[in-house]
């Protein structure tokens, strides 16, 4: 679960970038957060890794007050959250089952169990067969794949995702949001951040509209 | 176990990108080496004069030849004459050197064996070998050795090896000498792999971020490089070794030389396995440190904690 209560974010420069932002996302629950570029989703989206610290406000993951983490404990709450990038984010000197195996890699999993979880997240992601392959032979939206086997290999409780869909055509992107999907039905908080309406009126997510650091519209709020 | 193997993994991972990138590694490497052989060759070199002088006794000593040569108790009374010089202040230790002892031990030196054997009586006179504290100035001793050589049981006296003070006092201005060279050496290391480490850090700054934001702890993001540091301080000080071989065989002749000069068979020899190891060591904890320090800073603005 994700609740933000009453969060303000100024950054250092003055720019309020969220203005008194509430609402709550329960366990295995599908959100889309949207609105212009500058509205306030990409720091929103920081709060809930603690990439960013709330000015005002609590921001609760999983009944954990964020502002009340310690330094060392960061970690293991990005561990516990999937995090699907934009821009990839691959190591482009690795190859894709190195790449996917990263989360679990840092995490200190065993070998053995770590081959075994690469193979099933990228089977799910329908990249098995290029698992030995580095990131630059693979397409715009094969990386965009290899990005999100990454982001659930390690099972999240949370699974962000900004823009997602981006580079990939109509009929790769509805795959990628069905996969999306099947993980908020095993209880897993999915939050993605897109401009893409058509997958919004497609399933019965609920939708955070940001305008201009406020929430303009709240379908989660019960 | 699990553990065990990903720092196996990071230290070969290491290796192998040290491998990969052989020019820089290799001119790294060879800075660290003369930086480090410097003053590991100086050492050696005062090292080897210290035990030149060692094989003298390396402490200032008074003898007192006693005049209690015919006495019947002679060794009783001189046993007891040097209890009380025990007594005083400056006086560290005492030998007893008996007439016995001291033919004997002349005997074995000149190899006047059979002339002294054809001597009626023992002609040497008891002796007292003593030993003042190796801190006393040069007028303390002196004034200790007047007072020594008035007393009425000494028969005469001698204050010996006077100039092995001074050799002495001047290999240690030159040890000193080499333990100052030997820090400014150990903060050019430092430096030195301070500086390949960032270097590092800010090729891999791209990798760093991912790994930070996918909930990579900073102990891990940390490790290669202090892998990286700690193996550059290794790598540097076995270079310095095979670097101050070199040297040392380059100065072998024309130190032999010198010493023929002065009747001496001074030699240097090579450093000790147990030496270079030490060295290595050292240097790698250095290079950790460095590694460390550097590290810290790099990604305390590569990736702040907000706060």
């Amino acid at each position: 679960m994700i609740r933000f209560s009453q969060v303000f974010k100024r950054y250092p420069n003055g720019f309020e970038a969220l203005k008194n932002v509430s609402f709550y996302l329960p366990s295995g629950s599908m959100t889309f957060l949207t609105g212009h570029s500058g509205a306030g989703k990409s720091t929103l989206l920081k709060l809930i890794t603690r990439s960013e610290l709330a000015s005002n406000g609590q921001v609760l993951v999983d009944e954990r007050n964020l502002s009340r983490l310690w330094r060392h404990q960061i970690a293991a709450h990005r561990r516990a959250i999937g995090n699907v990038f934009q821009e990839h984010k691959l190591l482009y000197d690795r190859t894709i089952e190195d790449n996917v195996a990263l989360p679990l890699v840092v995490a200190g999993l065993e070998y053995k169990e770590i081959g075994r979880r690469v193979r099933a997240a990228l089977d799910k992601v329908g990249l098995l067969a290029k698992a030995k392959y580095y990131p630059r032979r693979l397409s715009g939206g094969e990386q965009q794949r290899v990005g999100i086997a990454r982001a659930v290999v390690g099972r999240p409780r949370i699974l962000l995702a900004d823009e997602p869909t981006g580079n990939l055509d109509p009929q790769l992107s509805d795959e990628i949001m069905r996969l999306f999907f099947m993980f908020s039905q095993v209880d897993v908080t999915v939050l993605i951040a897109t401009h893409d309406y058509r997958h919004i009126r497609a399933h019965s997510a609920a939708v955070l509209a940001l305008k201009e650091g406020r929430l303009v519209e709240d379908e989660a709020t019960p | 176990m699990t553990y065990l193997l990903r720092h196996l993994q990071v230290l070969f991972d290491t290796l192998g990108r040290m491998w990969k990138a052989p020019l820089p590694t290799l001119m790294t490497l060879t800075m660290l080496g003369i930086a480090m052989a410097l003053p590991l060759v100086l050492y050696k070199i005062v090292d080897s004069l210290a035990e030149v002088a060692g094989q003298w006794h390396e402490r200032p000593r008074i003898s007192l030849f006693l005049n209690f040569a015919n006495d019947r108790n002679m060794d009783e009374r001189a046993i007891a004459f040097a209890r009380n010089l025990l007594q005083m202040p400056a006086i560290d230790d005492i030998e007893y050197i008996s007439p016995s002892a001291a033919l004997a031990e002349f005997k074995r030196v000149s190899g006047f064996g059979l002339a002294m054997d054809n001597l009626p009586e023992n002609p040497l006179p008891p002796l007292l070998a003593v030993y003042p504290y190796p801190t006393q100035e040069r007028a303390q001793l002196e004034q200790l050795f007047a007072q020594l050589a008035a007393m009425p049981e000494v028969a005469s006296a001698s204050l010996d090896q006077a100039w092995l003070q001074r050799l002495a006092a001047i290999l240690a201005l030159f040890k000193r000498g080499v333990w100052m060279l030997s820090v400014l050496m150990a903060v050019g290391v430092m430096l030195i792999i301070s500086n390949t480490v960032r270097l590092g850090v800010v090729n891999r700054s791209d990798e760093i971020e991912i790994i930070d934001q996918i909930g990579g702890p900073r102990a891990f993001i940390r490790r290669p490089f202090l892998y990286f540091g700690a193996l550059h301080g290794l790598f540097g000080a076995l270079f310095a070794a095979v670097i101050g071989h070199a040297g040392l065989y380059l100065l072998g002749k024309p130190i032999a030389t010198l010493a023929a000069l002065y009747d001496s068979s001074f030699k240097i020899g090579w450093f000790d396995s147990t030496a270079i190891a030490a060295v290595a060591l050292s240097a790698a904890a250095l290079g950790w440190v460095a590694a460390r320090i550097t590290v810290d800073w790099r990604l305390h603005r590569l990736i702040p904690v907000a706060s």
